[in-house]
C-alpha cells in the first residue's frame, strides 16, 4: 500500500513532466509543421541553465523561473537563423533540427565537459504520504507542470492571441489573409515550445544527472505521446503522455525499465494500428 | 479627370500584372482599376486567371512583374497580413471557414481587437443563432455568410469576393446578394467580385470586366449589359 502510493506519485511526476515536453513539441509541430529533433536538447539546456544560474548565486527558484526564458531566447535565435529557412519542407526540418541538436550537445561538452553534473535540490524536506516519506520538491515539480499546462490551455482557448495561434494551426494562408502576422506567430511559438522544454529540464535538473545527453531519454516518449494522442490537437499529446508516461513508470516499478520500454512500444504500436489518427483525432471537416 | 485620378489614388490599381504558380504564367499583363467605393465584377471562363488575380492582390502569390497599388501605396511585395491590414477583406473560393472554431471565434479572427461580433450579427442574424456552433457544422449558405461576415469585421475599404454563389441553393444566394448589396452601399466600400452567376454579378456591381487568357479583354457598365444581354454572350465567347 505504501509502496503503491509512492509508485503512483512518481508515475504522476513522470506523466506531468512528459506532458510539458510533449506539449511543446506538439505546439511547434502543429503550428509550424516542424518536427523538432532538438526538443530534447532544449530540455537539456534548461538543466544546464538552472545549474549555471544557481551556481552563480541566484536562489534556486529564481534560477528555475529564468531558465525557460534563457531557453526561449536560444529557441528564438535558432528559429531566426535556421528553422525559418526550412518551413514547408518537412524532411528538411528533421535534418536541420537534428543538426541543431548535435551543435547544442557539443556546445555543452565544450563548455561544461562530457561528464555529468548534479544540481542540489532545494531543501524543502519530506512529507509523509500514506505512511512513507516523500520529497516535497517532487510535489513542487508536479505543481509547476500542472500550472504550466493549465496556463498553456488558458492561453490557447481563452485569449485572442491563442485564438490567432489556433487559426494559424488550422489554416495558415487564411489566417494571414485576415491580418494575422504568421511570421510573428512562428517566432513566438517556437520560443514558447522551447521554453516549455526548458522549464521541464530546469525543474527536473535536481532529480536527474545533468549531462549533454540528458534530453535524449525524453524525446522518444514525447514523440510517442504525440503519435498515440493524435496530431493537430493540443489535448492529444496530453492523453498520449498520460498513457506513455503512466505505462512506462508503472511497468518499470513492478518489473524493470527494459520491460517498461517493451510494454510502451508494444502498446504504442497497437494503439497506432487501431487508431491511425491517434486517440484524440481531429473532427472530420464537414462541407 | 482630376476627380478620377483622386478616386484612383484611393482605390485599387492593377497595372500590367504578370503572375502565376511556380513557373507557369496565368496573368499575362492584366490591368484593372477598382476606384474607391465602386463595385467591379470579373467574368470569364474557368482557368482564365480570376482567382489568381485575387490571390495575387492578397499577396498569397507574388507577381513576376507589374504593380498593384492600393490607396496610393504599392502592395504587390507585401505579405498577406499586411495587405489585409491595409484595408482589403478577402472571401476566398470555397469559403475557408475555420471548421473547428465556433462561429463567434471565426468572426473575431476578422478583427482580434473587437470586443464582440454584434455588428456582423446585425447584418447576418442567422449567424447570431449559431454563434457557439462549430463553423464546419453550418450549411453552405451559412458558411458563406460567415466568410463574408468575417471579412466585414475588419471594416475593409475593399472587399474581394471569390464566387460567393458557388454551391449554394438559389434562394440563399438571393438573400446573401440582397444583404451584400445593402452592406456595400451603406459602408461605402469597394467590391471586386469574381462570379459565374451573371445575374448576381450585374446586381452587385456597376462595372463588369471580361477576362480571357490572363488579360482584361473588355469592360462594360452593368447598365449596358442589362440593357443588351447579348453583349455578355459576345464577350464571354471571346
Amino acid at each position: 500500500m505504501e509502496r503503491l502510493a509512492i509508485i503512483l506519485l512518481d508515475g504522476s511526476n513522470a506523466i506531468l513532466v512528459l506532458m510539458l515536453v510533449s506539449l511543446g513539441l506538439a505546439i511547434i509541430f502543429g503550428l509550424m509543421n516542424v518536427i523538432n529533433m532538438a526538443h530534447g536538447e532544449f530540455l537539456m539546456l534548461g538543466c544546464y541553465s538552472v545549474m549555471e544560474l544557481n551556481s552563480r548565486g541566484l536562489p534556486f527558484f529564481l534560477a528555475l523561473a529564468l531558465s525557460p526564458l534563457v531557453v526561449a531566447f536560444i529557441g528564438l535565435v535558432a528559429e531566426e537563423l535556421i528553422i525559418r529557412r526550412t518551413y514547408a519542407r518537412l524532411l528538411d526540418t528533421i535534418l536541420a533540427t537534428w543538426g541543431l541538436a548535435l551543435v547544442l550537445r557539443q556546445a555543452m561538452v565544450l563548455i561544461y565537459g562530457p561528464g555529468s553534473w548534479s544540481v542540489p535540490a532545494p531543501e524543502l524536506g519530506e512529507i509523509t504520504i500514506a505512511g512513507s516519506p516523500y520529497p516535497v520538491y517532487r510535489l513542487v515539480v508536479m505543481a509547476i507542470s500542472l500550472v504550466t499546462i493549465v496556463a498553456t490551455f488558458w492561453f490557447f482557448f481563452r485569449t485572442r492571441s491563442g485564438l490567432a495561434a489556433r487559426a494559424v494551426i488550422a489554416n495558415r494562408d487564411m489566417a494571414a489573409c485576415l491580418g494575422i502576422n504568421t511570421r510573428r506567430a512562428d517566432r513566438l511559438t517556437f520560443a514558447f515550445g522551447a521554453a516549455l522544454a526548458g522549464l521541464a529540464g530546469a525543474a527536473m535538473a535536481p532529480l536527474i544527472s545533468v549531462d549533454p545527453n540528458a534530453g535524449l531519454g525524453w524525446v522518444v516518449p514525447a514523440f510517442l505521446s504525440i503519435l498515440v494522442g493524435g496530431l493537430g490537437t493540443i489535448s492529444g499529446p496530453l492523453v498520449g503522455a498520460a498513457g506513455v508516461g503512466g505505462l512506462d513508470s508503472l511497468t518499470a516499478a513492478f518489473t524493470s525499465p527494459v520491460w517498461a520500454q517493451f510494454a510502451v512500444f508494444t502498446a504504442a504500436i497497437i494503439v497506432i494500428r487501431l487508431f491511425p489518427n491517434g486517440l484524440v483525432s481531429r473532427r472530420k471537416r464537414e462541407a | 479627370m482630376d476627380i478620377r485620378v483622386a478616386a484612383m489614388a484611393e482605390g485599387l490599381v492593377v497595372s500590367d500584372l504578370v503572375a502565376g504558380y511556380g513557373g507557369g504564367v496565368v496573368l499575362e499583363g492584366l490591368s484593372l482599376d477598382v476606384p474607391a467605393g465602386k463595385s467591379v465584377a470579373l467574368l470569364g471562363r474557368n482557368g482564365v486567371g480570376k482567382t489568381t488575380l485575387l490571390k495575387t492582390i492578397m499577396g498569397l502569390i507574388h507577381p513576376k512583374s507589374g504593380s498593384i497599388t492600393f490607396a496610393g501605396h504599392r502592395i504587390d511585395r507585401r505579405e498577406p497580413f499586411q495587405v489585409a491590414r491595409a484595408g482589403i477583406g478577402y472571401v476566398p473560393q470555397g469559403r475557408e471557414v475555420f471548421a473547428d472554431l465556433t462561429v463567434e471565434e471565426n468572426l473575431l479572427l476578422g478583427d482580434l481587437t473587437a470586443s464582440d461580433a454584434d455588428a456582423v450579427y446585425a447584418i447576418f442574424p442567422a449567424l447570431a443563432e449559431k454563434r457557439n456552433s462549430a463553423g464546419g457544422r453550418l450549411s453552405g449558405g451559412q458558411q458563406q455568410q460567415l466568410a463574408i461576415g468575417r471579412a466585414l469585421m475588419a471594416k475593409p475599404k475593399l472587399l474581394l469576393l471569390d464566387e460567393p454563389s458557388e454551391g449554394i441553393q438559389p434562394s440563399v444566394v438571393d438573400e446573401i446578394a440582397t444583404i451584400l448589396a445593402r452592406t456595400v452601399k451603406t459602408e461605402g466600400m469597394a467590391l471586386l467580385l469574381v462570379e459565374q452567376n451573371v445575374e448576381i454579378a450585374l446586381r452587385l456591381t456597376e462595372q463588369v470586366c471580361f477576362i480571357d487568357q490572363g488579360r482584361v479583354v473588355a469592360s462594360e457598365t452593368a447598365a449596358a449589359l442589362r440593357a443588351s444581354p447579348a453583349l455578355i454572350e459576345t464577350h464571354m465567347a471571346l
